[in-house]
């Protein structure tokens, strides 16, 4: 796509949301070095720094064509994937979760990258499979596809060696709490799960036809990053990119029926991932979020400080730089996670609310992005896009302000983090680039 | 599964997005009005439990008073001290920081890196640091080293009367001496007030407005004369040394108030830096068989009860006399003499037999009166009482030897009171220590009693008593080394055999040597009473306390004017060196005794509270002093405070920052 220098084209650049996309960050900025002032006085220079190397990000992404970001896709998820499993295996341990990769120059976070990979993926993916009327659940699913026994082999395998191993470990260091090993049943069982299963897939496969399809079915490929992501343990992000999947499929479109049963089938599958999935501090939070007054100091801790800091910035706040729950160190990570605690702190309901409506504006004028594009793939793109800026918004603001269970989910644009920082104004690029008008070739 | 591409142009329907804008802005105004509920309807309680946090009751301690001498010089003082804390999270290269603290807070590079490694926000590297290593932390400017104001008891003197002083440990205990007598009013009232906290529990600021002078100790003003406290303890310092004695202690006291201007020990004890043994205050405390200078107690009972006069003969029986089966000897055998002589050649035997005259009981009732067998009452804790020998009769072995100071335990001070009521024409005053006691704003709190003291002789017997003890330092005296030209001078000497300790048994290797006497004896102004214990070689009484008396009562008169002009201290010699021309020698000096006169002042402090960081800083400098300033924000306290001198030129600013007072506060 020839992108002219034309007048004409360059009026169609969205200036509204470019605009409200530099605003945030901005006050961001402004917001970070009064939040870092005592312990890191320079942080928010470097964000400022972020803040630029990704509006060049973003500006490239924003004039690709939307055909090269079709041929990107793939390439990049497998990427994504790879690094995910890198992360896992040699990533740098945390506050006991692996979401960092050492790149001897700074340190990368693959999920945030498996963020937008997923929105790529999805659109391009989405965009080509359609069916009238809508998606059917047996469409999105196709229970009898190889890929799901044979994920629960390779789970099955993992567990048996992974908790294994633990055991060993804790054994050998002579320490006191030793994890235990799975139950032989439990091996057995998932083993014996998957053998039927595979079996029943097997002969679909060969009644209907060998066919790659008949290995991989659509969810799969929201699955795989997601349960990557999920095992880091990273539960915000997992949730972000399951959130981004789902609206992209339900914007490609459902039928009303499925997509009942699909809701009801995603309650249970809650409930199951309660049971086996969730690690006991992400329990203990959700416990907390029910019940906040069990246990004040400890999961309820950050949550309640940060009430504390909101509600006590009262109407118009407790003035710029002078937020006694962000200066005297009660409020924690209050230049990552907790950076709507401070604004609301320092800058009061009013300035809250000029946030609130600041993200409304940039999630609907990314929407718009969505009305305008010419193609499909663009289209659902644009929303990809909106709904992972919607989606942290909410989801962050939701936990500060005690709606939503503490879950480590950045607010965009405004919390430190240079990969955050870059990836959430490469998503604005996706926004914008389906506005942009297209050649047609 | 077909694949429908019917409207590839607008391939998501309008309604769609309309619908997925309501629901967004459905979401959002959810989190509104969840925030505006925080916000706007529990902010109160929000607000509360905020203020809960970061405000707290915390114990707030003013500075403990000072003690200064006689002419307001200060002995003891509380300064500014600074703690030297880390933020290492602020510390980049802590290598380098550790390696740039190390030879100024005098801990290892190492130790020092290893605190700077900690995960924590903050860590002591110092406690209490003084001023100058406070200066050379600043002046090196390390990013995430901080320096906080505390408070530390200073001792200016060093040594300077460090034993009458005593101590205060690092906990704040006073520690014997006037710092325990008078802690009561010395001590800053400790008060609580509401303070800002971090999540740490560490004190960042007051809140409120709190007058810390209203809470400052008060300050004791002694009777004590530096100056004349230096000299005693150069003088006593110096012949300690030369006599290779064990210790040596002196009082001196004013003749007509008994107000005490030197309370002297040797071995020095420095409080600053406290060395244990060394700090017993001799003076009040040591209880010691004085030998002849209690003849002056003999003498003065026997002359007040009109048993002898000084024209009277006593037979001293050629130095030997046996008394039971106890044989008494003199060091200068006599026949008979007056008694007069008796006192100046300090016949034991002339003694006895004058106690025999004036009877066990009139003896004993005297010395009661004297204040023997009872502490002085100055109001130490170390005053000791000493004693008079035991059961209802003494016998006449007891007699003798008590008439010449045997099997009688007396403290310096004692004796020197005793002496003090000779010299003040027999009223006996109790001996006291402080002038005033003022608070911090400058009201007396407590003055010295101003009693007439009790009549312990008549006016006639202190007077003959006072001609008598001329005659020690007289041509013949055994205090001729006492002796200071164009003055007149009366005192009694003291050379007292110890029981050896092994033996149990008085032997002639140990002694202790004593003088006691006033000046000008036509107009007694100074009493003073030196003890040397244990000195090797020359140890009469004369020969070894003598010189110390000379000294300390020449700085004394010459103080207060009794000295012709032309006269010079004279050096300090035992009897040996004595013949000797005398040296020019100002006051001498002792390797361990520093310069008592403390750093004059710099200026006045003024008012800071309630300026500007910048304001506080200029207007300090302009008044000579450099600001040392913690926080940020407003002046909330300052130390030294308004009007005071300031101490070492140093005023240190507590700033507060954020809207603690005003809007932040409780309301």
């Amino acid at each position: 796509m020839s992108i002219s220098t034309a007048p004409e084209s360059t009026q169609r650049w969205p200036l509204g949301l470019i605009g409200v996309a530099a605003l945030i960050p901005l006050l961001g900025v402004l917001n970070l070095s009064s939040a870092a002032r005592a312990t890191m006085p320079d942080l928010w220079f470097k964000q400022l720094l972020w803040l630029c190397g990704g509006f060049v990000a973003g500006a490239v992404v924003a004039r690709l064509r939307a055909s090269t970001l079709e041929l990107l896709s793939y390439p990049l998820y497998a990427v994504t994937c790879v690094l995910l499993v890198a992360v896992l295996a040699v990533g740098t341990p945390i506050k006991g979760a692996q979401r960092w990769l050492d790149l001897g120059a700074f340190n990368m976070q693959p999920s945030e990258l498996a963020k937008l990979a997923m929105i790529l993926v999805c659109a391009r993916y989405f965009s080509r499979f359609e069916m009238p009327g809508g998606y059917t659940l047996v469409a999105l699913l196709r229970p009898l596809n190889l890929s799901r026994p044979l994920g629960i082999l390779a789970f099955a395998a993992y567990r048996y060696v992974h908790t294994r191993a633990k055991h060993d470990a804790a054994l050998a260091a002579g320490a006191t709490d030793i994890p235990s090993i799975d139950p032989l049943w439990l091996t057995i069982a998932l083993v014996a799960l998957a053998l039927v299963w595979g079996a029943l897939g097997a002969l679909d496969l060969v009644r209907s036809g060998v066919d790659a399809k008949r290995i991989v079915a659509p969810i799969d490929v929201v699955m795989v990053p997601f349960i990557l992501v999920l095992v880091e343990p990273d539960l915000g992000t997992a949730s972000i990119v399951l959130a981004v999947a789902a609206t992209i499929i339900l914007f490609a479109g459902m039928r009303p029926r499925d997509l009942a049963v699909a809701s009801v089938g995603v309650v249970g599958v809650a409930v199951l991932a309660w049971s086996f999935v969730l690690h006991d501090y992400q329990r203990k939070r959700v416990y907390t979020f029910l019940n906040p007054e069990s246990d004040i100091q400890g999961a309820g801790y950050h949550a309640a400080q940060s009430i504390i800091a909101v509600g006590s910035g009262e109407i118009t706040g407790k003035g710029y730089g002078h937020g006694t729950q962000t200066q005297l160190s009660f409020l924690p990570e209050n230049h990552t996670d907790f950076v709507f605690s401070v604004l609301g702190e320092e800058w009061g309901f009013v300035g809250g609310t000029i946030l609130i409506v600041l993200l409304f504006a940039l999630v609907t004028l990314m929407l718009r992005g969505a009305r305008r594009a010419t193609d499909r793939f663009s289209a659902l793109m644009a929303v990809g896009a909106a709904s992972m800026i919607f989606w942290h918004a909410f989801i962050n603001i939701g936990m500060v302000i005690g709606v939503l269970p503490v879950v480590g989910v950045t607010l965009p644009l405004m919390s430190y983090g240079g990969s955050s920082m870059i990836t959430k104004i490469i998503a604005i690029g996706f926004a914008v680039n389906a506005q942009l008008p297209r050649k047609v070739t | 599964m077909s694949i429908e591409r019917a409207c590839p142009e607008r391939e998501l329907p309008r309604w769609r997005i309309v619908a997925v804008g309501v629901l967004l802005a459905v979401s959002f105004a959810g989190l509104l009005a969840k925030a505006g509920r925080l916000q706007l309807v529990f902010d109160d309680d929000l607000r509360d439990l905020a203020a809960a946090q970061y405000l707290r009751e915390l114990p707030v301690t003013a500075p403990r008073g000072s003690l200064k001498d006689h002419h307001g010089r200060p002995l003891a003082v509380t300064v500014p001290a600074w703690s030297v804390v880390a933020r290492p999270r602020l510390v980049d290269d802590k290598a380098a920081v550790a390696q740039a603290l190390a030879p100024v807070l005098g801990a290892s590079a190492r130790e020092l890196q290893g605190k700077l490694g900690s995960s924590s926000g903050f860590v002591w590297l110092k406690r209490r640091a003084a001023g100058d290593v406070a200066d050379q932390v600043r002046a090196l400017g390390l990013p995430g080293i901080e320096l906080q104001p505390e408070q530390r008891r200073y001792w200016p003197g060093k040594e300077l009367a460090g034993q009458l002083l005593g101590l205060v440990d690092v906990d704040g205990r006073a520690r014997g001496g006037v710092e325990r007598a008078y802690d009561d009013a010395l001590q800053g009232r400790a008060t609580t007030t509401p303070s800002l906290i971090d999540a740490r529990g560490d004190r960042i600021a007051l809140a409120g407005g709190l007058d810390v002078t209203l809470l400052e100790g008060d300050d004791v003003i002694l009777t004590i004369d530096a100056e004349l406290q230096h000299t005693a303890e150069v003088a006593l310092a110096d012949m300690v040394r030369r006599t290779q004695a064990k210790a040596g202690w002196a009082v001196v006291l004013d003749a007509r108030t008994a107000a005490l201007l030197a309370v002297a020990n040797v071995p020095l004890f420095n409080p600053n830096a406290p060395t244990p043994e060394a700090q017993k205050n001799r003076v009040f405390a040591e209880v010691f068989e004085p030998a002849s200078v209690m003849k002056v107690a003999t003498f003065a009972a026997a002359l007040d009860a009109g048993a002898i006069t000084p024209a009277d003969l006593i037979d001293c029986e050629n130095g030997r006399f046996t008394i039971g089966k106890h044989v008494i000897h003199d060091t200068h055998p006599a026949g008979v003499i007056s008694a007069a002589e008796v006192f100046a050649t300090s016949s034991n035997i002339g003694a006895l037999k004058i106690a025999q005259r004036l009877g066990e009981d009139r003896l004993r009732a005297a010395l009661l009166r004297f204040g023997f067998g009872a502490a002085p009452g100055v109001g130490l804790v170390e005053e000791a009482a000493g004693r008079l020998p035991a059961g209802e009769r003494w016998g006449d072995a007891r007699l003798a030897t008590v008439s010449f100071g045997h099997g009688v335990l007396v403290s310096a001070l004692q004796i020197a009171s005793l002496v003090q009521a000779v010299a003040n024409d027999g009223v006996r005053r109790t001996p006291y220590l402080v002038e005033r006691v003022e608070s911090a704003s400058g009201e007396v709190m407590r003055r010295a009693p101003t009693d007439e003291g009790t009549r312990v002789l008549s006016v006639a017997s202190a007077r003959t008593l006072n001609e008598i003890m001329r005659g020690v330092v007289g041509k013949d005296g055994t205090g001729v080394l006492a002796a200071i030209p164009g003055v007149l001078v009366a005192g009694k000497t003291g050379t007292a055999e110890k029981v050896d300790p092994v033996t149990k048994r008085y032997t002639n290797t140990l002694h202790l040597s004593s003088f006691v006497g006033f000046a000008p004896a036509n107009d007694p102004a100074v009493v003073a009473m030196v003890v040397i214990d244990e000195p090797r070689g020359e140890h009469f009484g004369g020969a070894v306390a003598g010189p110390v008396f000379r000294a300390i009562m020449e700085r004394a008169l010459l103080d207060r004017g009794l000295l012709a002009a032309g006269a010079l201290p004279a050096p300090v010699t035992p009897a040996t060196a004595a013949a000797a021309a005398p040296m020019l020698t100002e006051g001498g000096s002792v390797a361990n005794v520093d310069d008592p006169e403390p750093a004059p002042p710099t200026g006045v402090v003024p008012s800071l509270v309630g300026l500007t960081a910048r304001a506080a800083a200029a207007q300090a400098e302009a008044a000579g002093l450099t600001p040392t300033l913690s926080g940020s924000g407003m002046v909330i306290t300052q130390s030294p405070r308004a009007g005071a001198s300031a101490q070492g030129g140093v005023v240190a600013l507590t700033l507060a920052d954020g809207p603690a007072p005003s809007s932040g506060g409780a309301r």
